[in-house]
């Protein structure tokens, strides 16, 4: 065996000197003086790894933990604006929870209006403290809401309560309904900061409890039915599909409804788990809760700075020792070092064999410090002086350690004097302390206040700053020394404020001529408990303590109001690629048409539109130049309710000047609306939305003629359509009767162009056979018969370029009519006796002056002959031959169309005319119908059209216009002779009246 | 002992029935004869209710007009009962006018309420005009017509004959209502004071307190 274990041993040597040997010598370059950090750096160099980045990359790792989003919870109501007793719903969207959203639960709480803290005993106790305990606090809040989810409309005051079988009870789970058979639930809160969660006690859940009962724990009796107001024999009164006690724990409860009325504030807390495991080695996830605010964010309060260990003394051990002049026997301790002694030039160091002394001399009260670094249990570095009246005398103060002490080294030992003026902020123990930090993770910041109490008396503070983290166990040495006159020592030793992280010389009641004194903490691992969270203001202990911060997690729903919603606005317009006709008078241009609509308005009468036109020559936002409403030419009006469409003529110069002088083509329009919506209470929603519009520019118009047929060939006529200032609709629209042919040409366009597309109805124009000299689209004319029925219309365009790069498009619209006839003054305007009735005068949207005319009565005077004629419309008949049928008072007869009646000599003597004549196609439009387009003849028609009106004669008295004055007076001339001979009437009635009765009376008087 | 009962005979009743045919042909002249303006209608209202009247007396029943009422005399019953008329009448309407809805529905002429002219034009030309006419038409012609065979029936007479008047020309509203009042209330005047000189000065004075009212509030 002997001989085995010894070969056990060698065999063990053999294999270490292989496995170093041999590795040194397969890596022979390798040097004995091999530096780990130097060939990292090399090896990330070959491998072109930036080490910085690992580095980056290190510390995100590290932080990783730090970065996790906390769970939240935000509000939304429906509807947005709500009014006063209409039903508001309240949607809980829950984030960065593990759970599935309805295994949630969800702890609303509803402050209505009135129910404020300083309401309580002004009589809305009934109404407000809803627990029955001494005030109205968010526990009645959360009652008032979860109250109305469990009822759901219940007649509860009908309700049977005697007894409760409907077995409706629920049992919480810490963390959500899906964490059932967990242990140890471990609650916390967050620190966004940080990023980091901070533990708090499981004490209990958010859930309102009804009096002395307890919410979520598997009973639910009739007591608490009662005061939950569900139905006892019902085991879902919500009507959520879970039990009553469920509901109470708001499970799944992520919309809450009610009747809202002004200053209602409503909020939700949900409990769940967050997306971060625990530490601990279960299956456990950190339970924690999300409050709903706007103004208020959870944890968002937390100092880290306010994070102070536990001042709980039965956690923290500590000895003190004490005694009186330093014992000299330090000088048995060995040194260990010299160096830096030699260093100090504020007193003597000599080097005493083994003893480190650090001399100094002091000639007046000091205070003298000196500790030791690092971690120092035993053995701690001594202070000794010399002398006995150090106020008065020499002292000499000396530092010594031993071997199994720290080095020390001449900052060690410190001397301040009581005297000086820097001692009263002199930080004497800092350094010790910042040893101690660089020692303890952990501990952030060392703050050391030195107090001059008296001259025999500091007070000497330290507060250690944590990082929250727990810190690792260490050890804290200090060595406070302190002389005084006297020779007397008394030492006290306050427990309860032995703090491990605040040290305060004030605990001790120092009285002694050199007081030597050591205190030794030694703290074992804090507790998570041991830190105190502070949110707002509040120490977040427990769970339960959260309520505190419900309050501030209350939303008015107002807030979102539809008043912070912009107003959400469509913009069309039309036509599509609109001309501008820049003439003066330009009947070319198009009408711009834009029609707008509010997707989100509260009241559509209620919104007032205001309409801008810019104009530009670029896309250039910064650039446009206004156009007033007085430049736009037929524009309809600009501002005001309900204005949602908004038009104008393109009848604008295409040339501008810009507000510096520049001058500017007009190639976009941009039309700008502006809407405001008026909500109440001063307050007004607003939106705006606008489009920019190329312009197509012309100087062109499509002039219309008609067709005159010769032999077959078309030829063009008289222009109609003109918009002469008889018939100044035509312009725009030109009516047209079925079955007649029209020429289309072009007409003052600027520049020359070789290319024409005309259009009808998007198609092109198309021939059977070509009435034209050519039709292969070198043509500024064209025919076009109408073939729509009475009521159509006929869209013609033509777009015409040339290889300069110049183009126009050009549209007119055509609407078929009947064809009509009417009879009008022969010339209105000179002094032919006939003229129009003016019925009366009516303003249009745009201003303008119209003066109506009878349509059924025309006037004249006595003593002239009547001129009057035929205005034909929508065909043509040949105005020398006999076409028209004329019937003046029953006489008829053919004629032409102008007629002259004769004069009459009495007034009221007037005349009834009427007019007919036949409309139809001739044949040789029907030939040319069918040659050309292939038109079948069966579809023309005829049809005889006619009109009529009365000629009223009067005396040229009458019809003579004068001055109001002279209208009066003639009026009055007028009416005397009917009062004279309504007098007359009267008067004759009377005598008769008079006259009868007279001889009724002689008659009865004689027969008496 | 006993009352000699009288025997009927026509010629006691012969001025009232001719009367009666002069009173029944003027309110139906009034309403058949044809008028196409204010002059002419205002010029029918003279005729047939002041001029034929005042014709009949003085042609036909040759009587004086003092005996139908346009006389001053008993003064103390006069001003006694055109003043005790009066206030009722204001008591009574200005009761009707703050707890019915008569003040919403009494109208005045718009120019009347905004200009003081046009109001005093209103009330002592035209209301003053036409009070004075139905006060000799109802108070006077009528009244004294019938008083001697009628005695205190008459004032029933006249304000039925008025009333059926007015509702037929106005309709019976809220705005013919003082007319109507007023009626009564000359009616009682004159019977006592044999005159309806004191009840046109009541009436008068009845119409511009009340007017006078209704524009103050309507300010």
């Amino acid at each position: 065996m002997e001989i085995l274990r010894k070969k056990n041993i060698w065999l063990g040597l053999v294999l270490v000197c292989v496995l170093f040997f041999g590795q040194a010598k397969s890596a022979h370059a390798i040097s004995l003086s091999i530096n780990p950090v130097s060939e990292m750096n090399k090896i990330l160099n070959d491998l072109g790894i930036n080490k910085s980045t690992i580095q980056n990359l290190g510390t995100m790792v590290n932080n990783m933990d730090n970065k996790t989003m906390p769970p939240q919870v935000t509000l939304t109501f429906v509807p947005i604006n709500p009014k006063e007793g209409e039903k508001l719903t309240a949607n809980a969207m829950p984030a960065h929870f593990l759970n599935d959203p309805s295994k949630l639960y969800y702890t609303w709480f509803l402050k209505v209006k009135d129910c404020d803290k300083k309401s309580s005993g002004a009589g809305n106790d009934e109404k407000c403290n809803l627990d029955g305990d001494d005030d109205i606090d968010i526990e009645d809040y959360k009652i008032k809401a979860m109250r109305i989810i469990a009822n759901d409309g219940f007649d509860w005051e009908n309700g049977d309560y005697a007894s409760d079988n409907d077995n409706d009870g629920y049992e919480a789970n810490w963390g959500g309904d899906d964490q059932s058979g967990k242990e140890d639930p471990e609650c916390f809160v967050n620190n966004p900061k940080t990023g980091e969660d901070y533990p708090i006690e499981c004490d209990e859940h958010l859930f309102p409890n009804a009096s002395g009962e307890e919410t979520g724990d598997d009973e639910f009796e009739k007591g608490e039915e009662e005061f939950w107001r569900t139905d006892p024999h019902s085991r879902d009164t919500g009507h959520t599909g879970k039990t009553d006690e469920a509901n109470v724990c708001g499970l799944g409860i992520n919309q809450f409804t009610w009747n809202y009325q002004k200053g209602d504030k409503v909020g939700v807390v949900v409990e769940g788990i967050g997306v971060s495991p625990t530490q601990e080695n279960d299956a456990n996830y950190k339970i924690m809760w999300a409050m709903s605010s706007k103004n208020y964010e959870t944890d968002a309060d937390i100092d880290t700075g306010d994070y102070i260990p536990d001042p709980n003394p039965a956690d923290v051990s500590a000895s003190t020792t004490t005694g009186t002049s330093p014992n000299t026997t330090t000088t048995t301790y060995t040194t260990r070092t010299t160096q830096e002694v030699d260093e100090d030039s504020d007193g003597n160091l000599t080097n005493a064999g083994n003893i480190v002394q650090i001399n100094t001399i002091i000639s007046k009260k000091a205070v003298v410090v000196a500790s030791s670094r690092g971690t120092v249990t035993t053995s701690p570095p001594v202070v000794t002086t010399s002398g006995t009246n150090p106020g008065n005398s020499d002292t000499t103060v000396t530092l010594s350690s031993s071997t199994s002490g720290p080095s020390l080294v001449s900052d060690d030992l410190d001397v301040a004097f009581a005297d000086d003026e820097e001692l009263e902020n002199y930080n004497q123990s800092h350094e010790v302390w910042e040893r101690i930090e660089s020692l303890t993770p952990g501990i952030e910041d060392v703050d050391v206040n030195e107090t001059i109490l008296n001259e025999n008396k500091r007070r000497t503070q330290v507060t250690v700053v944590s990082d929250g983290l727990v810190p690792p166990t260490y050890t804290i040495t200090t060595t406070i020394s302190t002389w005084t006159d006297t020779t007397t020592t008394k030492v006290t030793y306050d427990t309860e404020k032995d703090v491990p992280a605040t040290i305060v010389s004030e605990d001790f009641d120092i009285d002694s001529e050199f007081v030597y004194i050591s205190k030794t903490i030694s703290t074992e691992t804090l507790e998570q408990d041991d830190f105190d969270v502070d949110i707002d203001g509040k120490d977040i202990d427990q769970v339960s303590d959260l309520s505190e911060l419900l309050p501030g997690a209350l939303i008015d729903p107002s807030i979102n109001a539809v008043e912070s919603e912009k107003l959400k606005i469509n913009l069309v317009y039309s036509p599509a690629f609109p001309v501008n006709d820049p003439l003066t008078d330009g009947e070319k241009g198009d009408i711009l048409s834009l029609t707008s609509s509010v997707v989100n308005p509260q009241n559509k009468n209620s919104l007032k539109y205001s309409w801008e036109v810019y104009r530009n020559d670029s896309i250039d936002e910064d650039s446009w130049d206004q156009i007033i409403k007085s430049e736009l030419p037929e524009a309809s009006q600009t501002s005001g309710l309900g204005l949602n469409t908004f038009q104008f003529k393109l009848n604008l110069p295409e040339k501008y000047d810009d507000d510096e002088g520049m001058e500017k083509t007009m190639n976009f329009i941009r039309i700008v609306l502006r809407v405001e919506e008026p909500i109440g209470e001063g307050k007004t929603r607003r939106g705006n939305e606008w489009v920019i519009i190329p312009i197509e520019s012309s100087s062109g118009k499509i002039k219309v003629s008609n067709v005159s047929i010769n032999s077959g060939a078309l030829a063009s006529g008289d222009e109609i359509c003109s918009g002469d200032l008889n018939n100044p609709e035509e312009k725009t629209i030109c009516p047209i009767t079925k079955s007649s042919i029209v020429h289309l040409s072009l007409e003052g366009a600027d520049v020359d162009f070789e290319d024409f597309l005309w259009t009808v109805d998007g198609k092109t124009i198309a021939y059977k056979t070509c009435p034209l000299s050519s039709c292969d689209g070198s043509q500024d004319e064209a025919y076009f018969p109408i073939t729509k029925e009475v009521g159509g219309k006929h869209i013609v365009n033509l777009i015409a370029t040339n290889t300069a790069g110049d183009k126009i498009s050009l549209t007119k619209t055509f609407k078929v009519v009947d064809p009509t006839i009417k009879i009008i003054p022969t010339n209105e305007n000179s002094d032919d006796n006939c003229e129009k009735i003016k019925i009366g005068e009516y303003v249009d949207m745009n201003g303008v002056t119209i003066t109506d005319y009878s349509k059924k009565d025309l006037l004249a005077v006595i003593g002239s002959p009547i001129k009057i004629t035929v205005d034909v419309s929508g065909f043509s008949l040949p105005s020398d031959e006999n076409n028209f049928t004329w019937s003046v008072n029953g006489d008829s007869f053919l004629g032409q169309d102008d007629l002259e009646l004769p004069a009459r000599e009495e007034s009221g003597e007037n005349y009834a005319v009427s007019v007919s004549a036949l409309y139809s196609q001739n044949n040789d439009l029907k030939k040319a119908l069918n040659e050309y387009w292939g038109i079948s003849p069966t579809d023309f028609y005829e049809k005889v059209i006619s009109d009529e009106v009365q000629i009223i004669v009067q005396s040229p008295d009458c019809v003579a216009e004068g001055d109001e004055k002279g209208k009066i007076f003639a009026s009055l001339s007028s009416s005397i002779p009917k009062y004279l001979d309504f007098l007359l009437r009267i008067v004759l009635m009377s005598f008769l009246i008079i006259l009868v009765s007279k001889v009724i009376l002689v008659f009865s008087s004689e027969t008496k | 002992m006993f009352e000699e009962k009288k025997e009927f005979k026509l010629s006691d009743y012969k001025e009232p029935l001719v009367a009666s045919l002069v009173i029944s042909l003027c309110l139906a002249l009034l309403f058949f004869f044809p008028a196409q303006n204010y002059l002419q209608t205002i010029t029918v209202v003279v005729f047939f209710l002041f001029l034929v009247p005042v014709l009949y007396l003085k042609i036909v029943a040759e009587k004086k007009l003092q005996e139908f009422g346009l006389n001053l005399e008993n003064k103390k019953e006069g001003l006694i009962w055109g003043t005790a008329g009066f206030l009722v009448f204001i008591l009574v309407f200005s009761l009707l006018y703050y707890f019915t809805g008569f003040k919403n529905n009494y109208l005045l002429p718009e120019l009347a309420i905004h200009n003081f002219w046009a109001f005093l034009f209103y009330e002592l030309i035209m209301v003053n005009f036409l009070i004075f006419i139905l006060e000799f038409f109802f108070c006077g012609f009528i009244f004294f017509s019938f008083l001697k065979h009628l005695s205190s029936f008459t004032i029933l007479l006249q304000f039925v004959l008025f009333a059926i008047i007015a509702i037929l020309i106005f309709g019976f509203d809220w705005q013919t209502l003082p007319a109507l009042a007023i009626s009564l209330n000359s009616g009682i005047i004159v019977y006592r004071s044999r005159s309806f000189i004191y009840a046109y000065g009541s009436a008068l004075l009845s119409f511009i307190i009340l007017d006078s009212l209704i524009i103050y509030h309507l300010k």
